[in-house]
């Protein structure tokens, strides 16, 4: 058995305040207050309560009980996705005894994470296909056996990107090319590179040196692009990871076709990334400036 | 008794099929419950991105000898469902319906995997027995995520008598639910 005490009087009804979210700042500072004076509470078992109280009204209200919408079950799907690669880096971090085979995994990883969660195959020609389809093979044959070393086929991949910017570059009619404006956020007053973005390819891509690596475990970097034809929010370009040193170039994965960027921007979030950000934006380039 | 592992522990475990099947199983429950708890499809979209993250981060300290695999879920969602609530509020006049709202109704409705729980077939017993009023305003408040000042508003009471009937409400539904006093330290510790 636990120090579980039963709760009396204020301290009951605080809780219960906690669990229904009806306490207000100065009840949930005054709950802290005789926490610390608790061995132990009925908290959590208040808190499941009203969960069980949610379900049952959930059972009884028919109409509510909606199947996930496919839009949002791919979106937990490439969530799982980035949540599971993060495992695995941790994983192998973990049993990793040399420095040498710890990094070479981390690159692995990297070009792993990046290149999956960016490569999109309804959003590219024949070049991306044979680019996701090697990504696929590569993955299968880190996953089955790790004596293979597939950074042959992942260098390969950072290449045959760098060579789809060139191209973009020097063949899209109505190429925007912007740089990243020097931010002003602790930490990424470093970051420097630009982006490059046709509407007439829906195609782009970012480059970028100076960002700070990221713990895929803890967060991720999110694209956005403000696209003038829309006036709500903007635009996800996808999620992406910095774990090294040097230029990044990461193509632009829009959910939603862009025809008038008038501005990307960075910004960090969970895992995965999230439908409308509310972190600071930590890298923007406006367009036309 | 099966010796078949549920889905957390195999998350617990490493089974990274485990962690989408997770989605499969308890995703239109975690939607439903965000939908119906903050009447807004962006912010119960990002509710349960939330939410999976924190399940699979918490898949570990699920005990099913302690509380079912749904009332750990649920009980996680609530949680960062009241979270997000929070954040609804500082920013007042946020989108409340979108396009998606529409062709909602049209998809087929699911069991969510509670059928099972004993618990919540009490709840709705004792849900059943309360006085009309106070019923209204448990799932006002629980349920559909509506502040005790939008619920005085509603229901012509005055503020003091609602936090009270809610919170005396699940006092009474507490005390009568047999949930392990171990089950909310080791199943939900946050």
């Amino acid at each position: 058995m636990s120090g579980f005490l039963p709760m009396q009087g204020r301290l009951a009804e605080l809780v219960a305040g906690e669990a229904t979210g009806t306490n207000d700042v100065s009840e949930n500072a005054e709950l802290d207050c005789l926490l610390s004076e608790s061995v132990a509470v009925d908290r959590e078992q208040m808190m499941a309560a009203a969960s069980v109280v949610q379900l049952a009204l959930l059972r009884q209200d028919r109409a509510a009980r909606v199947a996930l919408p496919e839009s949002v079950r791919a979106k937990l799907v490439r969530q799982a996705d980035a949540w599971n690669a993060g495992r695995q880096v941790s994983g192998a971090a973990s049993v990793a005894d040399l420095a040498g085979a710890r990094q070479r995994r981390a690159e692995k990883s990297r070009v792993l994470t990046q290149a999956r969660g960016k490569i999109r195959p309804s959003g590219s020609a024949a070049l991306g296909w044979y680019l996701a389809a090697a990504l696929a093979v590569a993955f299968v044959v880190y996953r089955q056996d790790s004596s293979v070393d597939p950074a042959p086929d992942m260098a390969s991949v950072a290449v045959a990107i760098e060579a789809r910017r060139e191209a973009l570059v020097s063949q899209a009619p109505d190429l925007v090319r912007v740089p990243w404006s020097a931010s002003a956020e602790p930490g990424y007053e470093q970051a420097r590179g630009d982006v490059v973005w046709s509407s007439s390819r829906q195609e782009g891509y970012l480059r970028l040196s100076g960002l700070p690596i990221n713990d895929v475990r803890r967060g991720q970097y999110q694209l956005w692009v403000v696209d003038a034809e829309r006036d709500v929010h903007p635009v996800d370009g996808g999620v992406f990871d910095v774990t090294r040193d040097g230029e990044l170039i990461i193509p632009i994965d829009t959910t939603l076709p862009v025809n008038r960027p008038a501005a990307f921007a960075v910004t960090f979030e969970q895992p995965g990334g999230v439908v409308v950000s509310d972190g600071p934006m930590l890298l923007v380039a406006p367009v036309g400036s | 008794m099966t010796s078949q592992k549920s889905i957390l522990e195999r998350i617990a475990q490493g089974d990274q099929r485990a962690v989408q099947e997770c989605i499969d199983t308890y995703g239109g429950l975690v939607w439903s419950l965000a939908r119906r708890f903050l009447r807004n499809g962006a912010d119960a979209e990002d509710a349960v991105q939330d939410i999976f993250i924190d399940l699979w981060n918490s898949a570990a300290r699920f005990d099913p000898a302690l509380a079912s695999e749904t009332t750990f879920v649920s009980t996680i969602s609530r949680r960062r469902l009241i979270d997000r609530l929070r954040q609804q509020t500082r920013r007042p006049g946020m989108d409340s319906l979108d396009d998606e709202e529409a062709g909602e109704m049209r998809l087929p409705t699911v069991d969510a995997p509670m059928e099972a729980e004993t618990d919540v077939a009490l709840v709705e017993r004792i849900l059943a027995d309360m006085a009309p009023e106070n019923r209204q305003i448990l799932s006002l408040s629980l349920y559909e995520g509506y502040s005790h000042s939008e619920i005085a508003e509603q229901m012509s009471l005055p503020l003091g008598t609602v936090k009270t009937r809610i919170r005396r409400g699940l006092i009474s539904i507490r005390e009568r639910l047999n949930i392990s006093p171990d089950s909310a330290e080791e199943a939900v510790n946050r």
